[in-house]
């Protein structure tokens, strides 16, 4: 088997070399390579080729000048040359390559099959003895150099064009480049952003100036991912920290998290943080992380403003619904206290009847067993006095049943305390004192009304002593107002029972249907006052009576 | 002897007008009692009374109507009225058309008597001696 032909390749282009280098071996030949003329002619000399291909323009030696030389050399001079070129070639170069001797001038890029049929069709030609000998006229040093200049500054020409073009491509591309960075750092500006990149494992950050100034710091101090962390609220540092690890760990997909950072004025500004690793090492951990800031300070207030309205707005909301259920209840608990009125109103009403006419009767049995039976007198009067208290019963059940039609007056105080006494005597084992109702100025009142208040409360204080003991009546004044308090010393009123005092229906008394401290407050009230109670269980109860002064000189 | 002073009581409780009836009576009156308002005119057209006591709450004729056709044929009969009812606007009613005294049931007996001797003082003083009419 024939010995596979050797190749000797020149370009000072590595590629080049490489893709020529796999065309030659793929189709049975072995090849040398050279990166310039020099070494193509010692490695030509020490081991000659059965055929050169050479690239003409090369730093050092170009191939012009390698195949003159090769050509000169006795040892080469026989051995085919081929030119293999891309740049600038010109019918010209062609005529002058030939002339050098070169027995083919193929451009770039040739077919890989044609050009194997090149390569086959010269080395048979060369072995052969086909292969036409270099043209002796160009010999001469004279010709050579000057034909050789001329094609050597066509070619440099052609550079420089090319050059130019070059460069026109490459100024093009800075201004869009420029463009780009403008473009996306008026974005950024506009957006409160600011970029960052981090690498690692050095930890070592650059950053957008614009990062610093959201905070206010000198951008020296910061070199590293920690001199940033460590400004970080203390309530947000583990939650960033977290972030950053599970990105980087692969547990997330981005980096990305909001927290607050300290300024440099020392109060904390909100910044949404987001970025991903762009670059890997070849243990294939991040090695390069690039993200964005964006200061989020004015929409965290308004959402925090939000969310305090909305805590407040439900507070607002409970409290309201609270409010319209008591209304609701107190409403249920007035219309069964309507009804309750209506309906006693009328019984009442026609109750009375019957009792005028009992009373009536009584007066006339007083008189006609006058003198006689002294038990059937003291029937009589035990009728009568119940006859009363049934009338009292009616009296208050209407008077709270009615909506009161006030008929004031200018009233003394004094006077009225004295009526409410003759109307309401103390029992035997009872004292009642009184004090200050003359000092005391007048109060424009319905008379009326008044006194049954104070008779109501006076008949509270006879009861709530059972065993006797004394009532003190006392007449104050402020400003605007007289205080009527009346006191007794005696069982008193639990915390409970003080609670729903002055509730319609409520009473601790076994008989009673719990109306009277009811209507003096309604008729109280009605008049421009209010009561107040002090009481401790076996201590004695304090009803106060407060209701304004009448003007001066009326 | 003077002729007695005459008092007519109207109440549609028949009870009321004979308890009261009973009582004016043992006092000395001479007492006529009706149980509605026509009866009243009734006993109006016929005799003189020194004071005439009614009932306000009646059927038909309540005791204000009474009061005020009872001023045609009696114009000087003092009126009395009396009432369950102690928030009736028909009180303030009676008072503006000349109603002297207005009691709520059940009454004070003892005030109803003073009242009473009061008017009959009055109107036996300012109308001579109508008494004496028949």
């Amino acid at each position: 088997m024939a010995e596979k032909k050797k190749i000797l390749i020149v370009d000072d282009n590595e590629q080049n070399l490489y893709l020529l280098q796999v065309l030659l071996e793929g189709n049975g030949y072995r090849s040398l390579q050279a990166k310039s003329g020099n070494e193509a002619m010692e490695i030509a000399i020490a081991n000659p080729p059965d055929m050169v291909i050479s690239d003409i323009l090369m730093p050092g030696m170009d191939g012009f000048t390698l195949c003159r030389q090769w050509k000169s050399n006795d040892k080469l001079k026989s051995i085919p040359f081929i030119f293999y070129t891309a740049t600038y070639t010109d019918l010209k170069d062609e005529e002058f390559s030939l002339s050098l001797g070169a027995a083919r001038f193929i451009r770039k890029p040739a077919e890989p099959s044609r050009f194997i049929e090149i390569i086959r069709d010269v080395l048979e030609e060369y072995q052969r003895g086909a292969l036409v000998e270099p043209i002796k006229n160009l010999n001469g040093e004279e010709v050579f150099l000057k034909k050789y200049n001329e094609a050597l500054i066509r070619k440099m020409e052609d550079k420089l064009l090319e050059l130019e073009k070059t460069n026109q491509k490459l100024s093009e591309m800075v201004q869009t480049s420029k463009e780009l960075t403008y473009r996306i750092e008026a974005g950024l500006r506009a957006g409160h952003l600011a970029w960052w990149e981090m690498q690692l494992p050095s930890g070592k950050v650059t950053f957008d100036k614009r990062k610093v100034d959201l905070i206010g710091f000198p951008p020296e101090m910061f070199q590293t991912y920690e001199d940033f962390t460590r400004l970080l609220h203390p309530d947000d540092y583990p939650k960033a920290m977290q972030a950053m690890r599970d990105h980087l760990e692969g547990r997330a997909e981005t980096y990305e998290v909001e927290y607050r950072i300290k300024t440099s004025s020392g109060s904390y500004k909100w910044f949404r943080d987001v970025g991903a690793i762009t670059e890997k090492d070849e243990k294939n951990e991040a090695a390069r992380v690039i993200g964005i800031v964006e200061d989020i300070t004015k929409r965290k207030e308004a959402e925090l403003e939000l969310e305090k309205y909305s805590n407040h707005l439900e507070e607002l909301v409970a409290e309201r619904s609270r409010e319209l259920e008591k209304a609701h209840k107190e409403l249920l608990a007035k219309e069964k206290l309507a009804t309750l009125g209506q309906l006693a109103g009328s019984v009442g009403h026609e109750l009375r009847n019957p009792l005028g006419v009992i009373s009536n009767a009584i007066y006339i049995l007083k008189s006609s067993v006058s003198g006689e039976n002294e038990k059937t007198k003291e029937y009589i009067d035990l009728i009568s006095s119940q006859v009363k208290r049934s009338n009292k019963i009616i009296t208050d059940l209407l008077n709270f049943a009615k909506e009161p039609m006030l008929d004031k007056s200018k009233t003394s105080v004094a006077e009225l305390i004295k009526a409410s006494l003759e109307q309401c005597p103390p029992p035997e084992n009872v004292q009642v004192e009184v004090a200050g109702i003359d000092e005391i100025g007048k109060i424009n009142v319905d008379q009326n009304q008044i006194m049954q208040a104070v008779i109501n409360i006076l008949g509270n204080a006879y009861q709530a002593l059972p065993q006797g003991g004394r009532v003190k009546i006392n007449c104050t004044q402020s400003k605007k107002e007289a205080h009527i308090s009346i006191a007794d010393n005696g069982t008193g009123i639990s915390a409970s029972d003080k609670r729903k005092l002055f509730t319609p229906l409520f009473t601790t008394k076994a008989r009673g249907i719990g109306l009277g401290l009811a209507v003096s407050k309604k008729f109280i009230e009605a008049n421009g006052g209010k009561i107040k109670v002090a009481s401790k269980p076996d201590k004695g109860s304090t009803f106060t009576i407060i209701l304004p002064l009448s003007l001066n000189d009326e | 002897m003077m002729n007695k002073p005459r008092l007519l009581i109207v109440d549609d409780d028949p009870l009321n007008g004979k308890t009261l009836a009973d009582i004016f009576t043992s006092k000395g009156y001479q007492v006529d009692v009706a149980q509605s308002g026509f009866g009243a005119l009734e006993f109006a057209r016929s005799n003189v009374y020194s004071c005439v006591l009614s009932d306000i709450k009646m059927e038909r004729m309540n005791g204000i109507d009474l009061l005020c056709a009872l001023k045609s044929i009696q114009p000087d009969a003092p009126f009395i009225l009396m009432t369950a009812y102690s928030d009736d606007d028909l009180i303030i009613q009676g008072i503006r058309n000349g109603a002297l005294v207005t009691l709520i049931k059940p009454l004070d007996i003892d005030r109803l008597l003073g009242h009473i001797e009061r008017l009959v003082k009055n109107s036996l003083s300012t109308r001579g001696a109508p008494l004496e009419i028949k």
